[in-house]
């Protein structure tokens, strides 16, 4: 009796929680899809709440009845393959992937569960990905079956993360750097636990490899909780960069870590980096003069330019920007800023010089030049003008540092103005061609959905999603690094043409393909771009999308 | 391919010749053509050339691209000021790295990193 208690008990509560209303309809769409995975959510757990005490009752009954231990057995090898076939990645995690079985881990992930709640065909995407990394070598068949896979769903946090893996398996570094970076991008709710953490711990082996601890730093400390390994790596990476570290606390994280042996050499590597002493962190005297070298020169210059007693009016200046161009591959922005003024500055010195056009002058009637003296000195500012936008551009100098060198002397720079005009106007075209070029895209992707809508109703199928989403990052990217190296100043010139686009794009994917977590991470990033730029009706605008798409 | 602000350093013709901005337009002519006739045999010495941001390839079409530069009197005047006198003394200095520099770092890298974590090096 009591047993039959017990059961319906938990039945009623399964159902309870299967068919109880969202925690708050007003504020949820319960289409969204956040509603959605609380749902899937919720009916997997009452499940596995329904099998779990299905087995005790069961037992208390074979028990009631003088079963003996053997029917205890077989319920609980029923109990564990009913709980496999509920959450399978216990399965694929502990036994799949190991063995490289991509399909099967996929087909079996499709079951969905635990932690694929969020995304399920992410997620099982995922699990293959999982198990074609730990191949040997890598399979372009099954890499692309995996990849046809990733449009069966709306694009969420595991499928981007999938996407990075496989990028990553056929040797695509950089593309897997740019997606599984943005998994960050997404909701969190669209992104399951398990894909975030997957996305850390590839990007921290790959920092680590590169010897990049500052970075396996930053991601070791954002906030979330990483695997094992990645604790062991980020402490590894504290030790390497002159962080104190506990000799006990690394031993103890890696006694922690799994792959023990194969992590040894890490720990052998951060024990070896001693603890930065006082005399190590002392700046050395050449290295104390090279940053001196770099601050003091815009106060220093003129005597420096006047003392000029070269036999070329540009010998100096030339010297100048040999050392400066070489420098600048060393540097932090804000002394690459520093050196760029300072070589502008004393091209400004020599072009205005007498000694310069007395001396072009000369030359040009020696040699019997076609051009005279002053044409030649234009076309030189211009060449210089060039060079330093040139430098400017391929360092990704920022520009405000220049501008806000340039206020601190009384004296304006002609040279440098003109560098700073030509490099904005490339930075704006830049935006213009990538806004252009997105532009196009999405016209060709729609018109291509409608024809194949014409010959097939669910064409939606056929969309690939994380083709545009790379699209989306990589206009993001160009957007990010033209507002780093232009300032505020270009950032607000660019941001409205790129705004459109972007707009339209996520109103497209969500409208027509249902991809609202696609649409929501653009909606983000625009909101917090408008609200950086002060545009609050924009900003308005974001924030509305947001909240309908909750 | 390198940009333009360093090919013009590096790609000047007198660097590209070996030759000083003084020089006259027959040493210009020998040198072109001394430098044509080694690399065509593929001679060691003739192959590289110093620049003052280090050493860099030199191919017959350089040396050509070079000598037509120089034998045009006004790109020649505008050559000669983007030439070093010394390309030795302009070289820039190695500055000495701090402990922990990038370049520390890379050396320091984890090679075995993505193996060891369980996943294939890409």
């Amino acid at each position: 009796m009591i047993e039959a208690v017990l059961l319906l008990l938990c039945v009623l509560g399964c159902v309870v929680l299967t068919v109880a209303p969202l925690p708050s309809p007003e504020f949820m769409d319960p289409k969204s899809p956040r509603a959605r995975s609380m749902r899937v959510s919720e009916r997997r757990w009452a499940y596995t709440l329904l099998t779990i005490s299905s087995f005790l009752f069961l037992t208390l009954y074979a028990y009631s009845r003088g079963a003996d231990w053997r029917a205890v057995g077989y319920l609980a090898v029923m109990m564990v393959v009913s709980i496999a076939l509920i959450h399978p990645w216990l399965l694929v995690r502990g036994l799949l992937i190991p063995l490289g079985q991509v399909e099967l881990a996929y087909r079996l992930s499709r079951l969905g569960g635990h932690p694929w709640l969020r995304d399920p065909t992410g997620g099982a995407v995922l699990s293959g990905a999982l198990a074609l990394v730990r191949r040997g070598q890598h399979h372009q068949g099954l890499a692309s079956w995996l990849e046809g896979h990733l449009d069966d769903g709306p694009l969420r946090g595991a499928g981007v993360a999938a996407a990075g893996l496989l990028a990553a398996s056929r040797g695509d570094v950089a593309d897997a750097r740019v997606l599984l970076e943005s998994v960050e991008a997404l909701d969190p709710e669209l992104c399951p636990q398990a894909a975030w953490k997957i996305a850390i711990d590839w990007r921290v082996a790959d920092a680590a490899s590169r010897g990049a601890w500052r970075e396996v730093l930053q991601l070791g400390r954002t906030g979330l909780k990483t695997s094992r390994t990645t604790r062991l790596v980020t402490l590894a990476a504290a030790r390497m960069t002159g962080e104190w570290a506990e000799d006990a606390a690394l031993v103890r994280a890696w006694l922690l870590a799994p792959r023990r042996l194969g992590n040894l050499s890490l720990l052998r590597l951060a024990l070896r980096q001693a603890a930065p002493s006082v005399s190590e962190t002392r700046e050395t005297g050449d290295a104390a003069l090279d940053r001196l070298a770099v601050v003091a020169p815009l106060a220093a210059l003129d005597a420096a330019v006047a003392a000029n007693d070269g036999h070329t009016p540009c010998a100096d200046v030339v010297g100048l920007q040999v050392e400066t161009l070489a420098a600048l591959e060393r540097r932090e922005p804000d002394e690459q800023a520093a050196l760029v003024a300072r070589l502008a500055l004393a091209w400004d010195r020599a072009l205005r010089s007498n000694f310069l056009l007395e001396h072009l002058s000369g030359r040009v009637l020696e040699v019997r030049a076609s051009h005279a003296a002053e044409e030649l000195r234009d076309q030189l500012e211009s060449d210089v003008a060039a060079d330093l936008a040139c430098a400017l551009q391929h360092h990704r100098v920022p520009l405000s540092r220049l501008s806000a060198l340039l206020h601190e002397r009384e004296r304006p720079s002609p040279v440098l103005a003109r560098a700073i005009d030509r490099v904005t106007g490339d930075l704006l075209a830049e935006i213009d061609e990538t806004a252009q070029a997105l532009s196009e895209r999405q016209h060709r992707l729609a018109e291509q959905h409608k024809r194949l809508s014409l010959v097939d109703p669910d064409g939606a199928g056929n969309f690939h999603s994380i083709e545009l989403w790379r699209a989306w990052l990589a206009v993001r990217d160009v957007y990010e690094d033209v507002a780093r190296v232009g300032g505020e100043q270009v950032r607000r010139l660019a941001f409205p043409t790129l705004e459109k686009q972007l707009g339209r794009l996520a109103l497209w994917v969500w409208q027509v393909h249902d991809e609202r977590g696609f649409a929501d991470a653009i909606f983000l990033w625009l909101l917090r771009e408008a609200e950086a730029l002060g545009n609050t009706a924009s900003a308005d605008t974001y924030r509305h999308n947001l909240a309908v798409s909750f | 391919m390198e940009p333009p602000h360093i090919a013009r350093i590096t790609q000047n013709p007198f660097h590209v010749l070996g030759l000083r901005p003084g020089c006259s337009r027959a040493e210009l002519e020998r040198a072109g053509q001394t430098l044509l006739d080694m690399l065509a045999v593929d001679m060691r010495d003739a192959r590289e050339y110093m620049t003052p941001l280090g050493p860099r390839a030199r191919t017959a079409e350089l040396v050509r691209h070079a000598m037509a530069e120089l034998r045009e009197p006004t790109r020649r005047v505008v050559h000669e000021l983007w030439a070093s006198r010394d390309q030795a003394a302009a070289a820039p200095r190695q500055p000495r790295t701090s402990p922990l520099s990038d370049d520390d770092a890379e050396r320091d890298g984890w090679h075995g990193g993505f193996r060891a974590l369980g996943w294939r090096t890409p």
